[in-house]
């Protein structure tokens, strides 16, 4: 590269697409920099790096390197008065090259850039050395030494900034499509808000029906409401919504592409039940001579093998579950179909593929409650009256098997005297179980408990906790009233041991009560596990799919708990609900709704900005042995025929430039812009004493 | 508490401090009828020490008191498992020294401890506490001698010796002691282990003199 063409792309490369990718050239890899007029800002940040580093002895020292034009102190770099002193300095020096010595370039490099680009320079000639966490904060006991390592980091920033090559952003069209995966609460308010919007929703949902855990749920606390009837009319309106396409009994299959432009292929089970022309009537059920167990009523009450979960269920076509169907195991009965009035029952029906470009993706998966795995888990599954709170939820909902009534599986007798056990799978660290607080199983004990006490007023409940977590709007208040006016009977301490008579079923529980020092055995009727919630089946393939991280809980993980809770660590994902951890339906919702704002934001854009730090293919070199295909962890490159052969070429949109690439490639071919190896090797000739080769490799 | 009234309390504990404890531990359980706790019976490293021995990080207990309801032992005794973790908690070190805590060591409160400590294994690191600053207590130490003077702990009293003797039969049951390559053995064992050293017994020759003067 000549003298004046590096001066040139200093102060006009703006918009212009190719330079990056010029500089790259391979003729330029060994050359020697050009001249330019580098400026060093070093930063106070108050007393952050001034109490510690003597930072107008940096500026001294770095205004004698080579190529350093002007080199000033100051006390906040990122101030206005800062910005302005870096704007008036460009302009007096002609300035090419901007240095700031200050903190992380996580916290300030963009407004930096932001800053250079409005004096006309290049905003990737910007390099930002870090005094801050990489000195003061870590000598801040020895400040001659930290000056001399201040030094130090400015001179190799300084050996960088002259091998920096101006770079422009990209942008690109975006598609305004939503992938909506889940149909619970949190995927039908997502799809509802972005509907509102005029965004176009494409709603997936694995089961049969819409309305998900929630659907399950006979009151919500702590107002009490019924949750079927503030869910139902949402369901509906899923329905009749014109934006939103609602494919059910559907799966995910592929998710390729980038922010703005995904690729995706869905699957539609084969339901065996024509949807276009199934009414709902029910006249298959009512023949079908199968009876299984429902998996929405907990197994505590059965379906037939043509079905609908339950009776609100949106869409209201029938499913055949082939598994368990006569003429899938005989070839006989065939039933359903001779009674169907409109011919839906198709036993022929066979998976279909569906294809989308979607710009942006919200994962809404929920949850699975815990199973008490563990063989005889406080004898759950052992003996027959120690159930789950979900199972006590169906038995409890008007809807349920029973009806609304709670019989013990034993005999079907009312029971009398119900203990509650707390944090059934949850804070626990064992390897078996899980470590997190389930957040909900308190409160909806409470709400249990009470519901119990409304229906039947000669029941005893008890409720053995480690520690109540009742925070909340509304929530300690509710606590007070079960406590007081419900007449629930709170037992500190965790459940030792159950025991059950083998002739009445009843169950003795031993447990020490903290609170009072004694170990106590008291029986009780019935015993109900409030389990807590885990990743649902089919995170791992999933998460496969989408390529986005999971938290060590096994939920998806968000970029920032605090700042950026709905967004995933790929561009275009969002996660709301349960999918992202725990948590009760208001917040369900209410992360629904943030992550339907955040996907609209970046939809209404009707752009995406693509950042040129990505790694870059010499196809000269590059020989398409495919090692950076399987390195890279998002994708990026991929092996393309030409001419000359086989060739690895990088999507730019998907390249986070994290380098893994360019690090694991034989042949060299692979370079990282903004991070090339003749400016990573400058710097850090620079940090051995400054015999400055330019080339490491 | 102050970090700097720590030494000061622990220089005059034996003093003074000894005796409200042994006290204390007369009147029942936790309850300390006669005083409150200051902070001064806080010992900060008690924690660190507990770890450093072997044990787990009791300060993750949650005082939910399923190891209490498992224990074989709590059922006997008014110190209950998850009271001696909460005295670990709490730095009550002193206390272990002079109430009459028992842990059988069977490791049921480990198999589900939903905090995963193992208060076994705290019990053992505390016994090594005690025996790396208090030395070994009579009891063990009275245990040991006879185990090496006799091959065995269990000792007839002098009432069930005359017994035997009316009977017809040796003072001593005629196991251990007919063995002299045993004893042997044995002696040997507590040399090359530094055991005898450890306790305070003087090993020598078929039999250990007692030591005078407690421990």
């Amino acid at each position: 590269m000549s003298a004046e063409k590096a001066q040139g792309a200093g102060r006009t490369a703006q918009g212009d697409q190719g330079a990056g990718d010029k500089a790259h050239g391979t003729g330029d890899r060994q050359s020697a920099p050009a001249p330019c007029r580098i400026g060093v800002f070093v930063c106070h940040c108050g007393s952050n790096i001034g109490g510690v580093v003597d930072c107008p002895a940096v500026a001294q020292y770095a205004s004698g390197l080579k190529d350093v034009a002007v080199a000033k102190a100051n006390m906040y770099t990122c101030s206005t008065v800062g910005q302005e002193e870096i704007r008036k300095q460009i302009k007096e020096h002609g300035l090419d090259r901007i240095i700031v010595a200050s903190c992380s370039p996580r916290l300030h490099e963009p407004t930096f850039r932001r800053v250079a680009e409005d004096a006309g320079v290049n905003p990737y000639l910007v390099h930002m050395v870090n005094l801050r966490e990489q000195c003061s904060w870590v000598h801040a006991g020895d400040h001659a030494s930290a000056t001399d390592k201040a030094k130090n980091l400015v001179r190799m920033g300084v050996a960088r900034a002259r091998r920096l090559e101006p770079l422009s952003a990209r942008e690109l069209g975006v598609e305004k499509r939503v992938l909506v995966i889940g149909a619970g609460i949190a995927g039908i308010q997502a799809s509802l808000d972005l509907a509102a919007q005029g965004i176009e929703v494409v709603l997936v949902e694995r089961g049969p029906s819409i309305g998900g855990r929630m659907a399950q749920l006979d009151k919500t606390f702590p107002t009490g409401d019924c949750a079927i009837c503030v869910l139902a009319p949402k369901m509906v309106e899923v329905l009749h919504t014109s934006g939103i396409r609602l494919l059910t009994y559907t799966e995910v299959k592929e998710v390729s592409g980038f922010a703005g432009n995904f690729d995706v292929k869905l699957e539609r089970k084969a339901r065996y039940v024509d949807e276009e022309k199934c009414v709902g009537c029910g006249a298959c059920s009512e023949k079908c001579p199968v009876k299984v167990p429902n998996e929405f009523d907990e197994a505590m009450g059965q379906r037939k093998a043509i079905y609908v979960p339950f009776p609100q269920a949106a869409p209201l076509k029938y499913t055949l579950d082939p598994k368990n169907c006569i003429h899938f195991k005989t070839g006989k009965c065939g039933l359903c179909q001779k009674v169907c009035p409109v011919g839906a029952v198709d036993f022929e029906m066979k998976p279909a593929e569906v294809r989308l470009k979607v710009g942006a993706v919200i994962v809404a998966t929920g949850f699975d409650p815990y199973v008490p795995h563990i063989r005889g888990y406080y004898g759950y599954k052992e003996y027959p009256n120690v159930i789950t709170a979900l199972e006590l939820e169906r038995l409890i909902n008007a809807s349920g098997p029973t009806r609304g009534e709670v019989l013990r599986p034993s005999d079907g007798q009312h029971p009398h005297r119900v203990a509650f056990a707390q944090c059934v799978g949850s804070r626990n660290w064992k390897s078996s179980s899980n470590k997190y607080c389930s957040k909900v199983c308190c409160m909806y004990t409470m709400k249990l408990a009470q519901l119990l006490k409304e229906h039947y007023s000669d029941i005893s409940v008890s409720v053995y906790y480690i520690d109540i977590r009742a925070a909340g709007k509304g929530f300690e208040e509710y606590y007070h009233k079960v406590r007081s006016v419900g007449g629930v009977e709170y037992i500190r301490g965790r459940p030792a041991r159950v025991l059950e008579n083998p002739l009445t079923h009843d169950l003795t529980i031993r447990a020490e009560e903290t609170l009072l020092n004694k170990i106590t055995e008291r029986e009780y009727d019935m015993l109900v596990l409030s389990v807590g919630m885990e990743p649902p089946e089919g995170m791992d393939a999933l998460q496969r799919i989408l390529g986005i991280s999971r938290s060590p809980d096994g939920f998806f993980q968000e970029v920032h708990p605090k700042l950026r809770p709905v967004d995933t660590a790929r561009d275009g994902i969002f996660i709301a609900g349960c999918a992202q951890g725990p948590k009760d339906i208001p917040d369900t919702v209410a992360q629904a709704k943030a992550a339907a704002s955040s996907a609209a934001a970046m939809l209404a854009r009707g752009k995406v900005t693509v950042e040129p730090l990505t790694a870059v293919v010499d196809e000269a070199l590059c020989e398409g042995c495919g090692l950076c295909v399987t390195v890279c962890p998002y994708g990026a490159p991929r092996i393309v025929d030409t001419k000359e052969g086989k060739r690895s070429r990088v999507e730019e949109a998907l390249c986070h430039g994290c380098g893994t690439c360019a690090a694991s490639c034989p042949r060299l071919a692979i370079v990282c812009r903004g991070f090339s190896d003749e400016q990573l090797s400058s710097e850090a000739a620079e940090a051995f004493g400054g015999a400055a080769g330019g080339d490491g490799r | 508490m102050t970090q700097g009234g720590a030494p000061e309390a622990q220089k005059k504990r034996p003093a003074e401090n000894g005796s409200a404890d042994a006290r204390a531990a007369e009147a029942g359980p936790l309850i300390v009828e006669d005083s409150v706790f200051t902070g001064e019976e806080h010992d900060p490293d008690f924690v660190k020490q507990i770890i450093r021995y072997g044990g787990k990080d009791v300060q993750t207990c949650l005082q939910c008191g399923n190891c209490t309801g498992v224990c074989p032992v709590s059922l006997k005794t008014p110190y209950k498992t998850r009271n001696l973790i909460k005295l670990c908690q709490y730095g009550y070190k002193r206390i272990f020294f002079t109430i009459p805590w028992i842990c059988a060591g069977c490791h049921r409160c480990h198999e589900h401890c939903p905090a995963d400590i193992n208060p076994a294994e705290v019990f053992v690191a505390i016994r090594h506490i005690e025996v790396r600053e208090r030395g070994v207590p009579r009891f063990i130490r009275d245990n040991a001698s006879l185990i090496l003077r006799h091959g065995f702990g269990a000792i007839p009293s002098d009432d069930i010796k005359r017994y035997r003797e009316k009977e017809g039969m040796p003072p001593l049951p005629n196991t251990l002691p007919g063995y002299r390559k045993v004893l042997q053995e044995l002696d040997t064992l507590f040399k090359k282990t530094r055991f005898d050293q450890l306790i305070g017994l003087e090993a020598s020759g078929e039999g250990a003199k007692k030591q005078e003067g407690g421990k």
